[in-house]
């Protein structure tokens, strides 16, 4: 898809205050500066739409997380597949069931609260 | 007149009037969610992520001192890492607050992040549509600076 969109900007209107330029070093599309040290190998799963389903899962039903507050949980699909009171509980148990692309997210102290955030 | 133009575009309804995003960081087997927050001068990520991120000392990376929307200032720390999200990958320096609770919500700055996609946003229809610019990227070297909104 290719999207387009118009704003009234000139090139008057942005600043010519001279900038810091670190040209970056580009490997198959991927942006790596300078600063990034961790060299390991990225272990890319082609699931370009993982987490996405949960998410707006979590977001439209989470009064049904009633009995999971302040507990971190792993969403797949519209299923609880693991949770815990810490993160690191919640990443053993899918690390251990071989699942790789929940979503996990921390279940707020009151699911029938619509929040507002401001940030 | 500047026309922008977008590779992709991303649908969300998620019932409010926050973009919240799944991203993934390193090689973690999860996802997480993400705030796009064009108002947080830098990256923030949550502290519960530290331990399987191969940071042993938060503090060992270069400081920054922040300050949130209530007044509350806090030093946070900058760590360069890779996530994915939008099906890109990136690499970020993203900065952590070993101070505030595990929890805290991921954010997705100015710094690292939104110097680094084009991404408009058309809230009435809940669409966002975002590209990865082919040009030289603006990076400033040093962590040191003025006070930083997150």
């Amino acid at each position: 898809m290719n999207c387009t969109a118009a704003a009234l900007l000139t090139p008057q209107s942005v600043s010519s205050r001279p900038l810091t330029v670190s040209p970056p070093h580009v490997v198959n599309g991927d942006v790596i500066y300078g600063g990034a040290t961790d060299t390991h190998p990225w272990k890319r799963r082609p699931q370009p739409a993982a987490g996405v389903q949960e998410l707006r899962w979590f977001h439209e039903n989470l009064a049904q997380l009633a009995g999971y507050e302040n507990r971190w949980v792993a969403l797949l699909g519209q299923q609880i597949v693991a949770y815990g009171g810490s993160i690191e509980e919640v990443h053993g148990e899918l690390h251990r069931r071989g699942i790789y692309d929940a979503l996990v997210v921390l279940v707020p102290a009151d699911v029938e609260r619509r929040e507002y955030f401001i940030g | 007149m500047i026309t922008l133009s977008f590779d992709e575009e991303w649908p969300y309804a998620n019932g409010s009037h926050t973009i919240t995003v799944p991203i993934r960081v390193e090689n973690l087997p999860y996802w997480v969610p993400a705030i796009l927050d064009t108002g947080a001068s830098v990256t923030y990520l949550d502290n519960a992520l530290l331990p399987h991120l191969h940071i042993a000392d938060v503090r060992a990376g270069p400081s920054i001192p922040v300050t949130v929307a209530n007044g509350e200032q806090g030093t946070a720390f900058l760590h360069s890492l890779r996530i994915e999200v939008f099906n890109r990958q990136l690499s970020i320096q993203a900065a952590f607050c070993p101070d505030w609770p595990p929890g805290t919500k991921n954010l997705l700055g100015m710094r690292g992040f939104f110097e680094q996609i084009l991404v408009a946003f058309d809230h009435g229809i809940r669409r966002l549509y975002y590209t990865i610019p082919a040009r030289p990227l603006v990076w400033a070297s040093s962590a040191s600076g003025p006070e930083l909104p997150v």
